[in-house]
């Protein structure tokens, strides 16, 4: 059975992650040892790749985060696919801004579910309430950024789901209440796993390790090799401090891109 | 960096109470393991389960709460050297942990 990473990287005005993908594919094959590949519309010349599959997202949308004065936006659509153009039997899909500093994510290869993804997520700095509930009725979050699947019924379904959320997503936004824009693959999966399991609440595909998110706000310092700074600010006695502290071997979803770009210019 | 930027840098503590979390939630990753065709959880659980088995095989429930057939002794071997070598390496950084200012 064939195992590997599919990154998608659709680079937006602001952002490029293509070069993000390139930088997390060599720390992918340093830790987990598996091939690569990256979905993307970029050209593609580099070998960091194992395969590079050329698909077109021409719908973006913007989010507004809390603490950035800009709108970030992204191309994000169009995840459901990864079930098809993925060229491998086993398959981990992870979101670019993923920093693999670990072979955490190996539990997942030798995982007998034929879907996993995280459904626990712990936010670093701890400002972020409610980060595994979503809509105004509190719906449990699955998180997008890291999905195991094998070719199986199961995650065929899963994924046939998660196509039909996207393409009727102002109805289901309606439906479970919230913003129909922009497009949240984290909502989609919620609401696939939940229709997929006969319209229940399940944990069953849960992934065995909690997603550790920096949040947009927070700032990200490479300190040496796999080892990173995170500094924010939190309110204590009504006034905010700023803090610190360093995570050592430690995937993390960092979500400040721009720091992520600052990042690759320094070390690579 | 500007002058403020430096000054957030400078002024920021280290937040204790958090780097123990984030080291509680990586050193809980660490103690899964695959092991006769099921997926575990090292620790003093299942340990204490094993030790509770009687005979050389035993049909125990997984991670995920699926019934696998195990050997006891090579899977008690396993899960307690797992525990023990993630907890030797949590203990290391725990130490330095409590070292940073």
């Amino acid at each position: 059975m064939t195992t590997g990473v599919l990154l998608f990287a659709f680079n937006t005005p602001g952002i490029d992650y293509v070069k993000i993908a390139k930088w997390n594919a060599m720390n992918i094959q340093r830790h987990l040892n598996l091939p690569v590949t990256l979905i993307t519309d970029s050209t593609i010349t580099d070998a960091v790749f194992d395969q590079v599959i050329y698909a077109e997202n021409k719908h973006s949308s913007g989010r507004k985060f809390k603490n950035i004065d800009r709108v970030i936006r992204w191309k994000n659509s169009g995840r459901y696919s990864a079930y098809e153009l993925t060229p491998y039997d086993q398959t981990i899909v992870l979101d670019v801004d993923y920093v693999v500093a670990s072979n955490t994510l190996l539990s997942l290869v030798n995982d007998p579910r034929p879907f996993v993804c995280t459904q626990q997520a712990i936010d670093v700095s701890n400002t972020t309430p409610n980060l595994n509930l979503f809509n105004k009725y509190q719906m449990p979050m699955a998180w997008a950024t890291v999905m195991k699947f094998t070719k199986s019924s199961v995650a065929e379904m899963i994924f046939d789901v998660m196509r039909m959320v996207q393409h009727n997503y102002s109805h289901y936004a309606l439906l479970f209440g919230f913003s129909s824009t922009p497009y949240r693959n984290d909502f989609a999966l919620s609401i696939a796993l939940s229709l997929a399991s006969g319209h229940r609440l399940t944990r069953e595909y849960s992934a065995p390790f909690h997603l550790l998110n920096v949040n947009p706000g927070d700032a990200v310092h490479w300190v040496n090799t796999d080892t990173y700074e995170i500094q924010y600010t939190r309110t204590v006695n009504n006034e905010t401090k700023p803090f610190k502290l360093v995570v050592k071997n430690q995937d993390l979803h960092v979500m400040c891109k721009d720091y992520l770009e600052k990042i690759i210019d320094s070390t690579v | 960096m500007d002058t403020e930027q430096i000054y957030q840098t400078v002024r920021a503590r280290f937040d204790h109470a958090q780097a123990k979390k984030v080291l509680k939630e990586k050193y809980k990753a660490k103690m899964v393991f695959a092991s006769h065709n099921g997926m575990w959880l090292a620790g003093p659980e299942l340990i204490s389960v094993l030790q509770c088995c009687f005979g050389e095989l035993a049909i125990i429930q997984d991670l995920y709460h699926n019934p696998v057939k195990v050997n006891v002794a090579n899977l008690l071997a396993e899960s307690q050297q797992r525990w023990q070598e993630q907890m030797n390496a949590w203990l290391v950084e725990y130490s330095e942990l409590e070292k940073q200012r």
